[in-house]
């Protein structure tokens, strides 16, 4: 096992640019997921570090070998693909041990790696089963299958989970979770479903257009969002921003909305008076008060959730939802009244976008 | 009557007239080849004949040095064929594979070779082989009808190429193997049949071919089919027909079976191949 | 603009063979060509000295020329406009499920299977004036009473060698088809039919449409191979009686392997290449133009 490290990297294809300078410090045992909307580099850079493609420019090492100029089967990490890539002409068993024959293991070693792989993925039914004769979802377990036995420094995943029917997704993702738990092999793991990084990650890395917006725990992104990509991107239902200009009276700062809306901010903001700025909340933090707290709205939509009952409301112009225990029923139309903490509001720069 | 028995009574109504006009001359061969000599003039024309003569298949292979012929045309078919494959599968692969610069621009040379005919070459064709010292060899026509396939292989190959995942050679890479492991362990085994069908193929054309073979081979024992049957017909005063017809049936009747077995995986790998 | 991308050498290596053969093998006889049609030639193949465009001035003033230059545009587009008439609708016939679909396909590809010289033997016996058994099966169906002599008159015979393009490139031609065809989307029919479509509507707005790619392969590869074609001609009627059936293919072949005017012939070789490179550029304009709109398409779907 070992640690991961990219320093710089960059992705031209011809003459366009792919990657802009991308650094990312992976410690050992860490599960670090790379999320981000697609298109934005993430199989690219993931690729670049299994070996796929090669790096424009910068470094990349495991451990502390860089391994820029190392073939892909040299680098000991081991990748699962979105699309699985099982070799069709060889059973489940031939699929998994195809790396350890390569490596001329003795049969005996093979076999017993192979049951091992099996037991714990449930396939031991299946080994001599082609591809073709399996599930989805066995498909999947198979492609892991491949990559558990190689007891690689580093396991690799694109998507892996995205061909999967949502409810298999979710079970899988604990699966692969509890492995890493077990196995504790430093992993990268790319998708484009902000949920799965939440919950599988130690650390998320956001990308976006080809660089790193943020880097950090699933719960620092959540509470910290280092600008309004990252909180838009994480969270959902998304993060809902207002747009407005800071202003103080003497209950306190707050920002002011359009429509002369008034937003109350936390006293500790260090937001200067007259600065444009986008106020954001989340809509599990915008609470219905009963009395003259927060701000008016008006109802548009209702969609309950079964949990929660989903509130779009209209403010200062700008839709904006609301997520609420509370069964009461609401009329389109109707006037109410949304407060939300002055600890959990979130602050972003209107021109740069960055957090305040 | 269900619609789907009368959708294929009109259809075959339809296609009846096309069938017909098909398959009547492999009826005049079949009935010529097996006819006495003297039954073949006899006026008023007709179907009918005395007896089957089998023997005029023994005679025929005798009196026309058929053997030979045939002979001939396997050796130029088969050397041909493997070769235009061994040249094909880099080229296929490298198209299916790698984004380059000169991509397209050997597509589009492929597509030239296409429009450059033999026969349109012919003249310089014969010149190249006086040349090369190849007239009247039979490996002058193993070089031309590789390169005249080759566009065709090159096309077929990689249309079926590109529906192997690349996926998995890069698995493979990943476990382990090396470019070559990968390319024989995987990549090999999974384009054998697309191999193949595009190998027989490629054998039916140069089989078939006729232009080259008549121009650059000069004497009569090294004749391909083609020409050597198209030397019984032409500029004879006497055409002996049931031997010419009794050599067609043979020439023919193997190559159109395995044709027609074959002639869906034309339809997937040529069609994609061309548009593509 | 900086690039970092190496140039790959392994693609080219992995092309260069097949592209050294074609070069050598297709490339080298153009130059010859090229060299050959503007020198004097004797009957034996000799060089006598560069003599200028003087075997083109003297292809231009043959009236031989002319005659089969016409009756090569006859034949092309006679025989590609009909190979395209009827291989639409029996690819559509073939593309639809029916009982017998199997056979079907099989009796209509059968004359790609067989040599186009094996094709115009059998087509020349069968037609035989004195002893054919088209004209024993015309007479025993009483459409004629007499014999016919279908390849003593030119026109005539010019006609029925058409005719028999045109059956040996209908399986060709309905291959595309059928490759097109099963390409096409399944729920742009579906969602025609609950619009309420009708089938010529269908195949109106829907197939031809979609279908217009693979027309535009079928004739481009086609004209190329009818315009090409020698073997119908050649072993039918040899382009006679008296070049009355010639083509500029048959013509070529005549001037170079029987008269030995190679100049003349070299002269008309270059002449046809330029003719099918002008018509196949035309086409990669074409195709190039029909990418650029599709990506185009695509581009507005994706958004
Ligand atoms: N081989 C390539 N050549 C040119 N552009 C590419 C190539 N591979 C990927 N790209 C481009 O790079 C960008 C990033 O792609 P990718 O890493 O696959 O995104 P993601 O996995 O985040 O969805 C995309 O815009 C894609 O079009
Ligand atoms: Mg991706």
């Amino acid at each position: 096992m070992a640690s991961v490290t990219i320093s710089g990297v960059e992705k031209w294809f011809g003459t366009l640019q792919i990657l802009h300078g991308i650094d990312i410090d992976i410690e050992d045992q860490e599960f670090v997921v790379l999320v981000g909307p697609s298109g934005c580099g993430k199989s690219t850079l993931l690729r670049m570090i299994a070996g796929l493609e090669p790096i424009s420019d910068g470094e990349i090492s495991i451990g502390t070998r860089v391994i820029n100029n190392v073939p892909a089967r040299d680098r000991d990490i081991a990748m699962v693909f979105q699309n699985y890539a099982l070799y069709p002409h060889m059973s489940v068993y031939d699929n998994i041990g195809f790396s350890l024959k390569l490596r001329k293991r003795s049969k005996q070693e093979i076999s017993e790696k192979i049951s091992e792989a099996a037991e714990i993925l449930d396939l031991t039914p299946y080994l001599e089963r082609s591809p073709r004769q399996l599930s989805g979802g066995q498909r999947q377990r198979v492609a892991m299958g491949r990559a558990l036995v190689r007891d690689a420094q580093v396991f690799l995943f694109d998507e892996p989970l995205s061909n999967l029917d949502a409810k298999l997704r979710v079970v899988m993702r604990t699966e692969i979770k509890a492995l890493h738990q077990r196995l504790k092999t430093t992993s990268v793991y790319v998708t484009h479903d902000q949920i799965e990084a939440m919950t599988m990650a130690d650390r998320i890395v956001v990308m976006n257009k080809g660089r790193v917006e943020q880097i950090g725990t699933p719960m620092d992104l959540y509470d910290f969002p280092a600008n309004l990509f990252v909180a838009d991107f994480i969270g959902s239902p998304s993060m809902n921003f207002i747009e407005g200009v800071v202003a103080a009276d003497n209950e306190g700062p707050f920002v002011m909305a359009k429509d002369r809306t008034r937003l109350a901010i936390s006293r500790d903001s260090s937001a200067e008076l007259g600065q444009k700025v986008i106020y954001g909340a989340r809509p599990e933090h915008l609470v219905l008060s009963g009395g003259s707290e927060g701000f008016g709205a008006t109802v548009e939509v209702i969609e309950p959730t079964g949990p929660n009952i989903q509130i779009f409301a209209d403010v200062a112009g700008q839709r904006i939802c609301a997520l609420s225990p509370e069964r009461r029923t609401h009329k389109p139309g109707q006037k109410i009244r949304l407060h939300c903490p002055e600890a959990s509001v979130h602050l972003f720069d209107a021109s740069s976008g960055a957090r305040i | 009557m269900t619609p789907k028995l009368k959708k294929s009574l009109l259809y075959w109504l339809l296609l009846s007239p096309l069938c017909v006009v098909i398959l009547l001359p492999f009826g005049v061969m079949f009935v010529t080849a097996l006819r006495p000599r003297d039954e073949l003039f006899v006026y008023p024309p007709t179907w009918t004949f005395s007896e089957f003569r089998w023997e005029n298949f023994v005679e025929m292979w005798v009196k026309t040095n058929f053997g030979g012929a045939l002979l001939n045309s396997l050796y130029v078919s088969l050397t041909s064929t493997i070769i235009a494959i061994v040249l094909s599968i880099p080229a296929a692969y490298a198209l299916s594979r790698y984004r380059f610069s000169g991509k397209g621009l050997y597509r589009n040379f492929l597509l030239m070779t296409q429009m450059m005919s033999p026969i349109v070459l012919v003249l310089g064709l014969f010149r190249l082989m006086v040349h090369l010292n190849l007239v009247n060899s039979l490996n002058s026509l193993v070089v031309t009808y590789v390169a005249f396939n080759m566009a065709f292989t090159i096309w077929m190959l990689q249309s079926y190429f590109n529906t192997i995942p690349r996926e998995l050679e890069e698995a493979s890479w990943i476990d382990g193997a090396t470019s070559f492991t990968s390319l024989v362990k995987i990549f090999l085994p999974l384009a054998v049949p697309a191999m193949v069908v595009t190998a027989i193929f490629t054998f039916i054309n140069s089989w078939n071919e006729f232009v080259l073979a008549l121009t650059l081979i000069r004497s009569q024992n090294d004749y391909t089919l083609p020409v050597q049957i198209f030397s019984q017909v032409a500029g004879r005063y006497q055409v002996e027909w049931h031997h010419v017809m009794a050599a067609t049936v043979l020439a023919t009747v193997p190559v159109a079976i395995v044709f027609s077995w074959l002639q869906r995986y034309l339809i997937r790998g040529m069609a994609l191949g061309a548009v593509k | 603009m900086k690039s970092r991308t190496r140039i790959p050498t392994t693609p080219l290596l992995m092309i260069l063979p097949s592209f050294l053969l074609a070069m050598s093998i297709i490339g080298y006889p153009i130059l010859d060509l090229a060299w050959t049609s503007m020198q004097e030639v004797s009957r034996f193949g000799k060089m006598m000295g560069f003599i200028g465009l003087a075997n083109f001035a003297e292809v231009f003033r043959d009236p031989l020329f002319y005659s089969s230059l016409v009756r090569t545009l006859i034949w092309t587009v006679a025989v590609v406009g009909g190979t395209l008439i009827i291989s639409l609708p029996i690819a559509i016939m073939l593309n639809d499920d029916f009982y017998g679909r199997g056979l079907a396909r099989v009796i209509v590809m059968l004359p790609w299977a067989i040599s186009l010289t094996m094709t115009a033997v059998l087509w020349r016996w069968s037609l035989n004036g004195r002893a054919g058994l088209i004209n024993a099966t015309l007479m025993d169906f009483h459409i004629i009473t007499e014999p016919i002599e279908w390849l003593a008159t030119a026109p005539l015979a010019f006609t029925v060698e058409i005719l028999v393009g045109i059956l040996v490139s209908i399986p060709f031609t309905t291959t595309i088809f059928l490759g097109g065809l099963s390409s096409l989307p399944q729920d742009s029919y579906e969602a025609a039919v609950v619009d309420g479509a009708k089938p010529w509507e269908l195949f109106r707005y829907i197939t031809l449409p979609l279908m217009k790619p693979f027309i535009n392969i079928a004739i481009v590869l086609n004209v190329i191979y009818v315009f090409n074609s020698l073997p119908i001609i050649w072993v039918m009627t040899e382009g006679g009686p008296a070049n009355g059936t010639d083509i500029l293919v048959t013509y070529l072949y005549k001037l170079a392997f029987r008269f030995g005017q190679l100049g003349k012939a070299s002269a008309i070789s270059l002449i046809m290449f330029f003719v099918l490179f002008v018509f196949t550029i035309a086409y990669v304009l074409m195709v190039m133009r029909q990418e650029h709109d599709s990506t185009a398409e695509e581009v507005k779907n994706d958004a």
